[in-house]
């Protein structure tokens, strides 16, 4: 579904990613880990175009989308959760959640579903989205790619700042979309977070990939785990 | 108390300015808000709308003799209202060729903006003076909508009225628009956050193409409408942008009441000041200006107005 090869990306004249290679099957789970800094963002921020790799490519579904502007990418069907959720303060959170809406190739989600997968979401319509708690902000941003109709979606640290009870939902919300077929990357620096619902690991180390595998695999072997994620585990 | 009542024409030609004002306004703020660009040339595009609506009531249109004839032949009162919606039309293709050049200025430092806008604030303003010269016009004003009347012992001019109630349909307009539709929402989110609208699927290069137009439009929607009141000369698109520029500074980026209240703020000095000298409203809307940046220049184009401290 998703394919990145070897991208090299900069800010400015730094470079931030050294040769990036991961892919995603449809309806899977990949986890991006990694220290801070380490470029996870970054590596969300070239598959959406906001800063364009200098070298390699991207493909999803098979075309190439290094060269397409955001919007178009968005529109292949791929959504995105920042990590600082990034609403719209002023706007309500019905308003929000319609820039969202979109159709894509794939299944679309009207607002009666999404409303069915975050319930309170309905009781919060209204408000003003600077006014949310920050679980209720990161329902928003997920409902709001939801409605976008994506294939893919990239949780940028979804568990950042969250109480346990929160992630937990975050965490369902992720196995429910790969039940209904849409793949996810979720980068964490919360190892355990992602390994609970991930099928594949890329774990980034200064911007280059330093492992690849599955899941499990780093799941069992404390070893590896410790000498990869090292305190992050 | 008899000299109070004396003020309150004036009270109402500040109201009138202050809400054609405010239209400008919105337009440069929403240029402002979503390309991150001062748009000096707003001005220009309001003088162009007062002279197209010349064109169109005197007329003085490049239209073969027969064919101007006939239209000479319509009914003032019709002829001034297809200024009001010709010339906003007729002005739209010049907001578009401004955008398509103001481009490469986005996303970098607003200096290029300006630059770039001052200069084809003066290439407009030479087109202007190229193809109508440097005289001043009065723009025809149908019978029905001119003239005076005497209420408590004041005389009112009509005209005012009917610009206030134009100015407040266009103000509705644009309120419906920014609160109540998508595209409006699509504005706000895209003046604060450019990368999560694109990456929500919106097309910003085309949503910057549709402010712009309408942007150009509310200007050369108030430059007809005002045209009457302030005749029309090459330099009035610098007399728009000043008070464009102060309500924005008062009232804030972003903020629809903030245009209203600030454009109504202006406005009032404008035409208070103009109660007793005439020579001088335009002038103490420079002095308010310069009152306001040298008092507020923290504040100049904040998220914060200086009306909410
Ligand atoms: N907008 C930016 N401009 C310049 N450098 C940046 C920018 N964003 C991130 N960086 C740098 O790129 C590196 C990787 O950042 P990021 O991808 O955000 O890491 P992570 O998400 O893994 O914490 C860091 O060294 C960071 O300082
Ligand atoms: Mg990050």
């Amino acid at each position: 579904m998703l394919d990145v090869t070897a991208i090299d990306t900069f800010y400015g004249e730094t470079q931030t990613l050294f040769g990036v290679s991961l892919s995603v099957q449809a309806g899977q789970v990949l986890a991006l880990l990694g220290a801070n800094g380490a470029g996870k963002t970054t590596v969300l921020r070239s598959i959406l175009g906001l800063t364009r790799p200098r070298r390699g490519d991207i493909r999803f579904e098979g075309r190439s989308i290094v060269t397409r502007a955001t919007h178009e990418i968005a529109r292949a069907g791929i959504g995105w959760v920042p990590d600082d959720r990034r609403l719209c303060p002023t706007l309500t959170v019905a308003k929000n959640l319609s820039l969202g809406e979109k159709r894509t190739a794939f299944r679309a989600w009207s607002m009666t579903e999404v409303i069915d997968i975050f319930s309170p979401l309905k009781y919060l319509m209204s408000r003003e989205a600077e006014t949310l708690s920050g679980g209720e902000m990161q329902m928003v941003a997920i409902a709001r790619a939801l409605l976008g109709s994506p294939g893919l979606m990239l949780f940028d640290e979804p568990s950042q700042g969250l109480a346990p009870k929160i992630v937990d939902d975050v965490l369902g919300v992720i196995r429910r979309l790969k039940a209904a077929g849409i793949a996810s990357i979720v980068v964490e620096q919360n190892a355990d977070v992602a390994l609970g619902v991930a099928d594949r690991v890329v774990v980034l180390l200064h911007g280059q990939v330093a492992w690849s595998g599955e899941a499990a695999a780093l799941a069992t072997d404390a070893g590896l785990k410790r000498r990869l994620l090292g305190g992050l585990a | 108390m008899g000299t109070l009542l004396n003020l309150l024409p004036h009270l109402v030609n500040g109201i009138t300015l202050g809400l054609l004002f405010a239209l400008i306004a919105l337009g440069f703020m929403l240029i402002l808000g979503l390309m991150e660009q001062i748009n000096l040339a707003h001005g220009s595009l309001f003088a162009l709308g007062a002279y197209f609506a010349y064109a169109i009531c005197a007329p003085r249109l490049p239209l073969p003799p027969d064919v101007l004839g006939m239209w000479a032949a319509v009914p003032l009162g019709w002829r001034f209202a297809a200024a009001v919606v010709l010339a906003p039309i007729l002005v739209a293709p010049f907001g578009l060729v401004l955008e398509r050049l103001m481009r490469r200025t986005y996303g970098r430092d607003p200096l290029y903006g300006l630059l770039l806008t001052f200069g084809v604030a003066m290439v407009l303003e030479e087109l202007i003076r190229m193809v109508w010269g440097t005289r001043d016009y009065i723009l025809p004003v149908p019978r029905e909508m001119s003239g005076g009347f005497i209420m408590l012992d004041l005389i009112w001019s009509t005209y005012r009225f009917w610009a206030a109630a134009l100015a407040i349909v266009a103000m509705a307009g644009v309120w419906a628009i920014v609160e109540r539709t998508r595209f409006g929402a699509m504005v706000k989110a895209g003046a604060h956050d450019s990368e999560i609208v694109q990456a929500l699927g919106i097309d910003l290069t085309r949503l910057r193409v549709w402010v712009f137009v309408l942007g150009t439009m509310l200007a050369a929607f108030a430059g007809v409408v005002l045209a009457p009141l302030w005749g029309i000369r090459p330099h009035m698109g610098v007399d728009a942008v000043v008070p464009a520029f102060l309500i924005i500074v008062l009232g804030g980026v972003g903020s629809f009441w903030g245009a209203a209240i600030g454009g109504l703020l202006v406005g009032m000095v404008v035409g208070l000041s103009g109660a007793y000298a005439s020579e001088w409203s335009m002038l103490s809307m420079y002095l308010l200006l310069i009152a306001v940046v040298t008092l507020r220049a923290r504040g100049l184009f904040g998220k914060k107005s200086v009306l909410e401290v």
